[in-house]
């Protein structure tokens, strides 16, 4: 049988048994094995799916997965959070809109400390959501920030989602990791500029917060120093080319515990919660990650790849339009995959033509970051909204998605810029030591 | 059975124990104090790499099947979650069956390769760890996970609706309307 069939069928299939809802992971593993076997035969077959497992599972790289995990779930116990929050709120709170603009920032300077989106909105819309409720904020803007803001988890180093990335795609994650910094901060004033502009043509949405005394301001500054130290710790190391990824996330995950045993806050309870949950989502992705391989090296042997590739060359799409083409196609997946599901299921063809097209790879992983906080929001599956919904039971699905909207745009005003602006990106990577 | 099936979910959450309450944080320890080594005293661990390597094997490997038990395993829900009766059914032995092949497959080199490893004595570079072990974890593993996909296909599938909707150990409720 002609290889590239083989290769198509393989996708067909592929596609009908996630529709049914096989594990991605087995999905993958199996039209890989399957197809590998059809084209290269039983014996090679079997050794690539012990070697690809093998190679994977004893990577020093990927040592930085679950320890950015570990740090990432110790931090959504140890209360630092709630310091930040009530840093910004005492600061901004006066403002129209202040406690919405102090969630965005908020979950920005969480996102510093964690690197999912899903922990970062359910930490800060705990803590957050109940106070603007007290103080008669609108129930679309309240949910609809948090539920966007939480997506900053994912673009704001640590990243897990720059960190899959980088591992599938051999890109440097420590560039990754600067490369979100930019694009995080310009996010973070997008939606902190929506929350302001709304509240001021209606103040009934936003109203005024409480008001603190200067000592008491002055006082909440201790709040914003674990998390200094933390990302100080994991940024810094990085940034001055000092840590490779893995060690920043050991150094990062050991500063943790002791900054949390420092505050007094560190308990049995919180750090087994911590490492169980570490174990588990760390499985679930390495099956990810050997699933896409064994899947992209099927793919390779049957030449498809090399024939998408000169197919979209021969069609010599400019880069504009090539990436208004992964805009609709990431939009599309993003409504029915998450963040993992989306980047494995894409890379495979999506980088090799990004790359004979010329698009910087580090440009393409903030592209793509930025695109799964899109899918993040958008309906039917916005993860972060399941989860708004599950802290603000008081409001439904629908509201949430509508006041997600505003948000969603600005998630668009920051593609377009990226766009336009590849260095929002590039530049500070390129500073790196 | 049933018992055999108890004792393998205990022996999951065993292995997960294992390698999460013990394994990672040895694994974040070595790491720092291999840093800490490097800059401050210009002595690195010269095993530190090598040692992460299998440490991280072990983590991996040791939570694979709890994962499953706990259905941390993502998969695309939109369709899945509205599927019923003999739907439901296809999706679900589908599943076992394709999780059947891949694990199969991993078990079954894994368990020929020991032979090979340990006739040619195969190790680690600097501490000269023998592999084998771990590939006879892999078996282990493989095997486990094997035994609870086909008796989820027979026995333990999922009736329809009440999967629940996980993510980072968080519970997401459904929308109800």
């Amino acid at each position: 049988m002609d290889p590239i069939f083989i290769g198509m069928l393989g996708i067909a299939i592929m596609i009908v048994l996630l529709v049914l809802g096989v594990p991605i992971a087995f999905a993958m593993a199996v039209v890989g094995i399957g197809g590998t076997a059809m084209v290269a035969g039983l014996p090679q077959t079997l050794s690539q799916v012990t070697l690809v497992t093998w190679d994977k599972g004893t990577d020093f790289v990927i040592v930085c997965i679950p320890l950015f995990i570990f740090m990432g779930q110790l931090t959504a116990t140890t209360g630092i959070a709630a310091d930040l929050y009530q840093f910004l709120q005492r600061w901004m709170g006066r403002m129209r809109g202040g406690l919405g603009i102090a969630s965005v920032f908020a979950c920005g300077g969480f996102g510093a400390v964690t690197g999912s989106s899903v922990a970062c909105v359910a930490t800060m819309g705990t803590i957050v959501y109940p106070e603007m409720k007290r103080y008669g904020y609108d129930q679309r803007l309240a949910t609809g920030v948090l539920a966007a803001s939480g997506t900053l988890g994912i673009l704001i180093p640590p990243s897990l989602a720059f960190a899959f990335y980088g591992t599938l795609t051999d890109t440097s994650i420590a560039a990754l990791f600067i490369a979100g910094i930019v694009p995080g901060i310009i996010t973070m004033l997008i939606f902190a500029s929506i929350v302001w502009v709304r509240c001021l043509i209606n103040p009934a949405l936003g109203p005024m917060g409480p008001s603190f005394t200067w000592k008491e301001k002055f006082a909440s500054l201790r709040g914003i120093l674990p998390i200094a130290i933390i990302f100080a710790l994991v940024i810094g190391t990085l940034y001055g080319g000092v840590c490779t990824p893995t060690e920043a996330s050991a150094i990062g995950a050991a500063g943790v515990v002791i900054v949390s045993l420092v505050m007094r806050r560190l308990t049995w309870a919180n750090l087994r919660k911590a490492l169980w949950e570490t174990g588990m989502v760390s499985a679930f992705i390495f099956a990810i990650i050997v699933g896409g391989y064994l899947i992209s090296r099927f793919l390779a042997i049957t030449q498809i790849t090399d024939l998408l590739v000169n197919y979209v060359t021969v069609l010599n799409p400019s880069k504009l339009q090539f990436i208004g083409f992964m805009v609709v196609l990431y939009l599309v997946l993003g409504a029915i995959l998450d963040v993992f599901g989306m980047t494995i299921l894409t890379l495979p063809f999506i980088f090799p033509i990004t790359t004979a097209l010329g698009i910087d790879p580090i440009w393409l992983g903030v592209f793509i970051v930025i695109m799964t906080e899109v899918a993040l929001i958008t309906p039917p599956v916005g993860v972060n909204v399941f989860v708004m919904r599950g802290i603000a039971t008081d409001v439904p699905m629908g509201q949430i998605f509508r006041g997600v909207m505003p948000f969603l745009l600005g998630e668009f005003v920051l593609i377009g810029l990226l766009v336009a602006f590849p260095g929002i990106a590039t530049w500070l990577p390129q500073m790196m030591k | 059975m049933h018992k055999f099936i108890l004792f393998l979910k205990a022996f999951s959450k065993w292995c997960h124990d294992f390698g999460t309450l013990l394994v990672l944080p040895l694994m974040t320890m070595i790491i720092t104090m291999d840093v800490t080594l490097r800059y401050f005293f210009n002595s690195p661990l010269a095993w530190g790499e090598e040692i992460n390597g299998l440490l991280l094997f072990l983590v991996l490997m040791l939570s694979m099947t709890y994962a499953w038990d706990k259905d941390k395993h993502i998969r695309m829900e939109l369709v899945y979650v509205r599927l019923k009766g003999r739907w439901r059914a296809l999706a679900d032995i589908t599943t076992g069956v394709t999780g059947i092949i891949f694990f199969g497959f991993l078990g079954v080199q894994s368990f020929r390769d020991i032979d090979y490893m340990r006739k040619t004595n195969e190790s680690t570079e600097v501490l000269a760890v023998p592999l084998w072990p771990f590939r006879a974890l892999l078996v282990l593993i493989s095997l486990v996970f094997v035994i609870k996909l086909v008796h989820y296909i027979f026995v333990d599938r999922k009736e329809a609706g009440e999967l629940a909707i996980e993510r980072d150990g968080i519970v997401i409720p459904k929308e109800q309307n």
